[in-house]
């Protein structure tokens, strides 16, 4: 506990400094400001954004990000509140009843309620983690290749079992994300692979070049062929922001609930935010004495899922923080930016730069804080925001698409590699293929192969080195039985259900 | 009416799963696969290619079993419009700039979706043009060339 209260004060001396705060109060403003816009979720945003924060000292640019993440989360729960369009897939059932409340002039409350069930699941989330992350760190140093390789596949499959649609489809698209994400210069041989010759793959492909093209440049081209929406909650006054004691009363129990629900079920890879407030809403519904007035303006169907859901996207910061290892597109940014920094995320990021790891720590817990500060207040100017007419929005989101991509390198490749993406996200939206999965495999293949090669190298080239380790052993036979049990027709429907999108 | 491929979306990307393994496959033979024991570049990537093909070889098999699915013809124009314009905008970057290179993509992405007046579409192409150069270049000291080396002379 005292430990805990010396790494807390490690980390307020970091991230409460005029200078962070800057930067956290920026990253906020401007996470919110792209993620209210339609059709972006947070992992465009901040892919869009990343560049801006290339040029700062690392600690600033990591609390910059923290702000960005968080805004481009509320940007999207305030969207689907008050024109029923979720800025993301988490928000989904934000939107049910959020916006049957703005219908019915309670736009001000069920802000408030998400603003405050958001902060305290955060408030929460950021304690579970000062206290796990040390913990699970410590652990990590003793794994060794076999363990890493397991973890990673198991992370894979999780994240398949959890996505939604054909199992055969996300394997095949993690397998082309994996192929896709070895281009580049072989680290052991130094032999350049599958880059036909030309010198800008050397590198491989740019993760944020490529989440651009398949979040950014994709979901504009998609949008554009959607049929306008209507938006008719905007506009109108926003009144009685806060909450009564009577409301209190009503979300804090789901608030809690929610808050438990999320940092559970958030440590888990891929869809870990998206399933949580699924649950989240599920289970207050069910326990509920009034099930029918969900999906009418149910209060408590706000509170829910958006404290599960900001708790589920804090604690997944878990397994990047203590073993390097992203469990979702965002994480997998996050860790491509602090490579920028020089910062390999992993077990010894916590002992090697505790005002780092701490700072960032405490700056989310301060990034809650200015959101909901700065939120409230703003709400008349993201209202405006959203009657902007889309035909004047897309070009813009373009331009930062563009802008972005270009200034990851300074290089026009980097732009070239968005359009690609962007086309191939298209198509493969079509066909019905998620980019999650591929992304994940884009990520983790490099690390992947290097485990499995050191694996192997220890094993004098004997496969059985999987499962004569207890703890890898055990990894892949979770993830054999994840495998299965999705492949039962029984668990597929059920699961389904629970992952049906609007 | 049934027809023999009952999805054909599952079909599609079945196919396209399969060429990209074949490809990367021929590709790959070039270099060195080793043994598990110590691999070479060419040993994950063709297990991985190998993988790809497994599972394109399902989809594809298991397109024509199940259900008709109906394929909705997938919408070209506006896509077109903007991949276009951001090629554009693309190839202009170096030799004309940010200002210049903005305008063209804007333009065309708007004029895809009709509705949008000749005026209008101008206007908001040169409020971006300059307000990027605004927030990117002057505030945020990006190095984006603001005026290409066609105006260098």
């Amino acid at each position: 506990m005292i430990e805990l209260l010396g790494n807390l004060q490690i980390g307020f001396a970091t991230a409460v400094s005029l200078n962070s705060l800057f930067y956290c109060f920026v990253g906020c403003l401007l996470g919110t400001l792209i993620g209210v816009l339609p059709g972006l979720g947070p992992a465009a945003t901040i892919a869009m954004l990343l560049p801006i924060t290339f040029g700062l000292d690392p600690a600033s640019s990591v609390i910059m990000l923290a702000g960005i993440f968080y805004g481009a989360q509320y940007g999207g729960s305030t969207t689907a509140i008050l024109v029923n369009i979720p800025g993301e897939a988490s928000s989904v059932v934000t939107a049910i009843d959020g916006y049957q409340m703005a219908r019915q002039g309670q736009a001000g409350l069920a802000l408030s309620t998400a603003a405050i069930g958001s902060f305290f699941a955060g408030t929460v989330a950021t304690l579970i983690i000062a206290l796990m992350a040390p913990v699970l760190a410590a652990a990590a140093l003793t794994f060794n290749a076999p363990e890493y390789f397991a973890l990673m596949v198991l992370g894979l499959v999780v994240s398949v079992v959890l996505a939604h649609g054909s199992l055969i489809k996300a394997l095949a698209m993690i397998c082309l994300g994996m192929l896709l994400g070895l281009i580049g210069t072989d680290v052991t041989s130094g032999t350049e692979r599958l880059t036909f010759g030309s010198n800008e793959l050397a590198d491989g492909l740019d993760i944020v070049a490529v989440a651009i093209g398949l979040y950014g440049v994709g979901e504009v081209i998609a949008n554009l062929n959607a049929p306008a929406e209507q938006r008719t909650a905007a506009g109108k006054a926003i009144t009685g922001l806060l909450p009564s004691r009577a409301d209190m009363r009503r979300i804090w129990a789901p608030i809690l609930r929610g808050t438990g629900i999320g940092s559970l079920l958030g440590v888990l890879p891929g869809a870990g935010a998206l399933l949580s407030s699924f649950v989240a809403y599920a289970v207050e519904k069910k326990i509920s004495r009034h099930p029918h007035r969900f999906g009418h303006g149910a209060i408590e169907g706000v509170a829910s899922p958006e404290a599960a859901n900001n708790a589920g996207s804090q604690t997944s910061f878990i397994p990047m923080l203590t073993l390097g290892l992203p469990s979702n597109v965002i994480m997998a940014l996050m860790i491509g930016a602090l490579t920028i920094q020089g910062i390999q995320p992993g077990p010894e990021m916590i002992t090697n730069q505790p005002q780092l790891f701490w700072g960032l720590i405490v700056s989310m817990w301060v990034g809650n804080l200015i959101l909901i500060i700065l939120n409230l207040p703003l709400i008349g100017l993201w209202v405006k925001l959203l009657t902007i007419p889309y035909r004047y929005l897309f070009p813009a989101i373009l331009v930062f698409c563009c802008i972005g991509a270009f200034t990851l390198g300074n290089s026009v490749f980097d732009v070239y590699v968005m359009i690609a993406f962007g086309v191939l996200g298209y198509l493969l939206k079509y066909l019905d293929c998620e980019p999650a999965p591929f992304i994940l495999g884009f990520v983790l293949a490099p690390m992947i192969e290097e485990y499995l090669r050191r694996s192997m190298l220890l094993a004098r080239g004997d496969p059985t080195i999987f499962i004569s380790r207890p703890l890898s052993a055990v990894l892949l036979t979770l993830a054999a039985l994840a495998i299965l049990a999705v492949a039962l027709p029984a668990v597929r429907k059920t699961r389904d259900e629970a992952l049906v999108e609007e | 009416m049934a027809s023999i491929v009952r999805k054909p979306k599952d079909l599609i990307a079945g196919v396209l799963f399969l060429a990209v393994g074949i490809g990367a496959l021929v590709l790959l033979r070039e270099y060195d696969m080793g043994r598990a024991s110590r691999m070479g570049p060419g040993y994950v990537p063709a297990v991985i290619s190998g993988m790809l093909l497994f599972f394109a070889a399902i989809l594809i098999f298991r397109s024509f079993r199940g259900p008709q699915e109906v394929l909705a013809a997938i919408p070209l124009q506006a896509p077109l419009a903007v991949i276009a314009g951001v090629l554009l905008f693309a190839l202009l970057l170096r030799p004309a700039g940010l200002v210049v290179a903005i305008i063209p993509m804007v333009l065309l992405g708007m004029f895809s979706i009709s509705r949008t007046g000749l005026l209008s579409a101008m206007l908001t192409a040169a409020i971006l043009s300059a307000g990027s150069v605004l927030i990117f270049v002057y505030t945020l000291g990006q190095p984006i060339p603001v005026l290409g080396y066609w105006f260098k002379g």
